[in-house]
């Protein structure tokens, strides 16, 4: 296997896979070597009993020889790893079967090297989930990886102005994400879409309007349920009705549910509205206003409830809040203008 | 569809075509099923040979008889590829060669990169088998290198059996044996198309395909929106991140095969000229695309007789009561409408068995709106007895090719309201060049848009004479270019043609 490009950080799955590789058999010529060695033995034993000729010698040494060889050769044709047997080959050509007999033992200690089974199996129930990684040493090994979002990237562009004007297969990945990353803030890139001049995006935009629209319902009954859960904070009832009139917007809702997620928006504006009221008659503080945020969604909110005193105390607090950041507001319900004093 | 005998087994002889399909005929009813079933009636006097292509063996049963003229269905199995694991072969000599040849065919694809492969892997075959090559280390230094090329940054084990399956199937398909025929005809991209690419190839007869949807969006989208696609790497939402991930990898396969199977195809057919575009887009070349749309009966709607302008105002949505049909936007646009038309009948006329959930939505949706008195399901009925009663159909679908409904009900001289999804604007408001101009059948409209379905259904019901026009110019546009017996026609003209080609010197490639 080809090493990585020195100029990227090697993957992580580089380390982690390392046991992944098919497991060489352990020193596949120690047999034939062995065998090499029995034989040459042998016909050491034979040869001595016989008053051990020169010539015998010589035969044991080739014997050797070419089983070794051949060894070198198959291997090399499977296309195994040949540096052992060529190392064995080559100590043999040198000292003979006691050459053969030193590279047998250096292989068999470097076998014992081999990943053991204990390791194999702790890789295999860590790939499986059958163990359980800590997200700490999972987010170190994907940054490693180069996995990670990249940070010296450019900010992404937008959503909408992609599908608007984006090249097909940029428009093909806006709408992968809004699949698979779903938020109702992506509703009106999909409805876009659904209006697009080209048949294959209108197509796909459809695909992904049928994928959500199970998952916009779920969304909106899953926020009907936390929206009237008793002391919902303002922030959270006001996030909740912004969710709650963009999947109603969104055209994907059945009539029914749309008409229930609409009624609860009413039903939220008037909570917040009253909630507002009562904050009036007390001293207003920078964390009990809204944030800027959200402040045209509660101007939106009062303007659509009527209440036009407690619109012209948010922005009067606002503004002096924005005059003195330090300051604290004071507004009694039904008096005049806000007034503000030092904290 | 009429029954559901058992498949004949291979028949060894040569046939006049032999029609390749992946993952329908002649086991899933209706869409392409019922084209291929019909393509097979209508050219009673050529004989025809199936290849099935189909994940792994199944015990489906048929849902379609095959006709006299099929003389032989053959299975292809694209899961169902490679031997028992082995630790040692012998490497076979240029494997490095078939490793590159393989991965330039399923990342850029084309019949260049489809013959080098064969020629690789006729090399390979006289020293290993490929199923045995599949499942050893051979195969394992492959995936390796395809990693290091393509996907360093991403997780390997999702990569290897991500480029197992694709290189799996691939495989299949180059190692099935061919049934002889004088023209090979595919009704998709895909692996389908491989295969059509590769017999041009290894005969020297012709390939065809004839592609309803575009086979490789549907894939992409599908591929986009898979939760079975890990995504190994985090881009966020940059549009533009150039790290090779899992679905870039399915994606750019899906493509390769197309670019493979366009190129190889001495014809690129189509429903209607708005999918050449798409079909452009992938690699198909300028000159040897056409469009052959597909065509009804006339006679079975000559007995319609429109519906009077004293009968109750009824309009129709004719389908399969799925998703995909998009049938809650028909039912809010028919309680947008009663509004206006109090006495409305909102028919839903299809089977409503096949998606359960979905329909008991539906009728939950009927009651929410306090539509029980308007909305009516039927389930699977005969079409033509109700044509008569209908003043306007409807159809909300949000992907169509060329729906067949549109043509029926313009044989009734019914004017239709359809969203703007496959070639519903091409029949209902004609092409650019028709001549002389019918005008409009009916009124398109956007998709997932009740409110303007309503609008266009209350301007046809509320206006006689204007309605009057529309089904008569859709009567007469079907009629001019949307009779089976035109689209049959066109495709006992283009067989002959291709049967009566010479043949090529196998392994020649396409100039």
């Amino acid at each position: 296997m080809n090493e990585p490009s020195q100029s990227r950080p090697a993957p992580a799955s580089h380390v982690s896979d390392a046991a992944a590789r098919p497991r060489e058999p352990r020193a596949p010529w120690l047999v034939p070597l062995g065998a090499g060695i029995v034989f040459g033995t042998l016909m050491l034993l034979v040869l001595h009993r016989r008053g051990l000729e020169p010539w015998s010698l010589l035969s044991c040494y080739v014997a050797t020889i070419a089983i070794l060889s051949l060894r070198l050769h198959k291997t090399t044709v499977a296309g195994g790893d040949a540096s052992m047997p060529l190392l064995a080959l080559l100590a043999s050509i040198a000292a003979g079967p006691a050459g053969a007999l030193g590279v047998g033992l250096l292989g068999a200690t470097r076998g014992r090297r081999s990943p053991s089974d204990k390791l194999l199996q702790a890789w295999y129930e860590r790939i499986s989930h059958a163990t359980t990684v800590d997200p700490v040493a999972r987010l170190c090994e994907n940054v490693a990886a180069g996995r990670t979002i990249d940070l010296a990237a450019a900010e992404p562009a937008s959503l909408h102005a992609l599908m608007a004007t984006g090249r097909l297969e940029e428009r093909q990945t806006v709408l992968g994400i809004i699949a698979r990353r779903f938020h109702p803030d992506y509703l009106p890139v999909l409805v876009l879409a659904l209006r697009s001049e080209v048949p294959v995006v209108r197509v796909q935009a459809a695909a992904v309007a049928a994928h959500v629209r199970p998952l916009i319902a779920a969304r909106l009954a899953a926020t009907l349920v936390t929206s009237r859960r008793d002391h919902q904070s303002p922030g959270a009832l006001l996030e909740d009705l912004a969710n709650i009139e963009a999947l109603c917007a969104s055209g994907l809702l059945d009539e029914g549910e749309r008409q229930r997620g609409m009624a609860e928006a009413q039903a939220i504006k008037a909570r917040l509205a009253t909630a507002f009221r009562a904050a009036c008659r007390t001293v207003l503080t920078p964390p009990r206003l809204p944030p800027d945020s959200a402040r045209t969604t509660l101007e939106q909110v009062l303007i659509d409830c009527g209440d036009m005193a407690a619109l012209r105390s948010l922005r009067s607090a606002h503004r002096a809040i924005h005059a003195r950041p330090t300051a604290r507001v004071r507004r009694i319900a039904g008096t005049a203008p806000a007034d503000a004093r030092s904290a | 569809m009429t029954s559901t005998q058992a498949a004949p087994q291979i028949a060894p002889r040569e046939t006049d075509v032999c029609i390749i399909v992946e993952g329908c005929y002649p086991y899933v009813p209706g869409g392409v099923s019922s084209w291929i079933d019909w393509l097979l009636r209508s050219q009673n006097d050529t004989s025809f040979s199936i290849v099935a292509l189909w994940p792994k063996p199944t015990d489906q049963v048929p849902r379609y008889a095959l006709p006299p003229n099929v003389t032989g269905l053959h299975h292809l199995y694209l899961q169902d590829f490679g031997a028992e694991p082995v630790k040692k072969i012998t490497m076979p000599p240029r494997a490095d060669q078939l490793g590159a040849a393989l991965a330039d065919l399923m990342q850029n694809g084309g019949a260049g990169p489809l013959a080098r492969v064969l020629a690789e892997l006729s090399e390979a075959k006289k020293h290993v088998s490929l199923p045995r090559l599949f499942n050893s280390p051979v195969a394992w230094h492959f995936a390796r290198a395809a990693y290091d090329a393509n996907m360093p940054f991403g997780s390997f084990l999702h990569f290897f059996w991500a480029w197992r399956a694709l290189l799996g199937g691939l495989l299949a398909v180059l190692e099935f044996p061919l049934p002889k025929a004088k023209v090979y005809h595919t009704i998709s991209t895909g692996y389908a198309g491989v295969l059509a690419a590769r017999a041009a190839l290894e005969t020297g007869r012709p390939a065809i395909l004839t592609e309803h949807g575009i086979y490789t969006n549907e894939r992409r989208i599908e591929l986009l929106m898979a939760d079975w696609v890990a995504d190994t790497v985090d881009k966020g939402h940059a549009i533009d991140d150039a790290r090779f991930d899992l679905r870039d990898m399915w994606v750019q396969a899906f493509e390769a095969y197309a670019r493979t199977c366009y190129e190889g195809c001495r014809e690129v057919i189509t429903l209607y000229e708005d999918n050449q575009r798409a079909q452009r887009t992938l690699g198909a070349s300028g000159d040897n695309l056409r469009v052959i749309a597909n065509g009804i009966d006339l006679a079975r709607f000559a007995s319609v007789r429109p519906a009077s302008d004293a009968d109750r105002p009824t309009v129709a949505l004719i389908g399969r009561v799925v998703p995909i049909k998009d049938v809650k936007t028909f039912i809010t646009a028919a309680a947008i409408l009663r509004e206006r038309i109090p006495d409305l009948a909102a028919l839903v006329l299809g089977p409503t068995d096949e998606d359960p959930e979905y329909f008991d939505e539906c009728r939950a949706l009927v009651a929410d709106l306090g539509l029980q008195a308007c909305v009516t399901f039927t389930g699977a009925v005969n079409v033509v007895e109700y044509l008569s009663r209908i003043h306007v159909v409807a159809l909300t679908s949000l992907s169509e090719s060329q729906p067949l409904v549109i043509l029926e009900a313009g044989a009734a001289a019914i004017p239709f309201v359809a969203t703007n999804v496959g070639s519903c604007r091409e029949i209902i408001e004609g092409r650019p060049e028709e001549t002389p101009a019918l005008g409009p059948g009916g009124i398109v409209t956007n998709l997932v848009a009740a409110d303007e379905i309503a609008g266009a259904m209350a301007r046809l019901l509320s206006d006689a004479s204007l309605r009057r026009r529309y089904g008569e110019a859709l009567r007469e546009r079907v009629r001019r270019y949307y009779t089976s017996e035109k689209a049959a026609a066109a495709y006992k003209t283009l067989y002959r043609e291709m049967i009566a080609a010479p043949q090529a010197r196998p392994g020649a490639r396409k100039a």
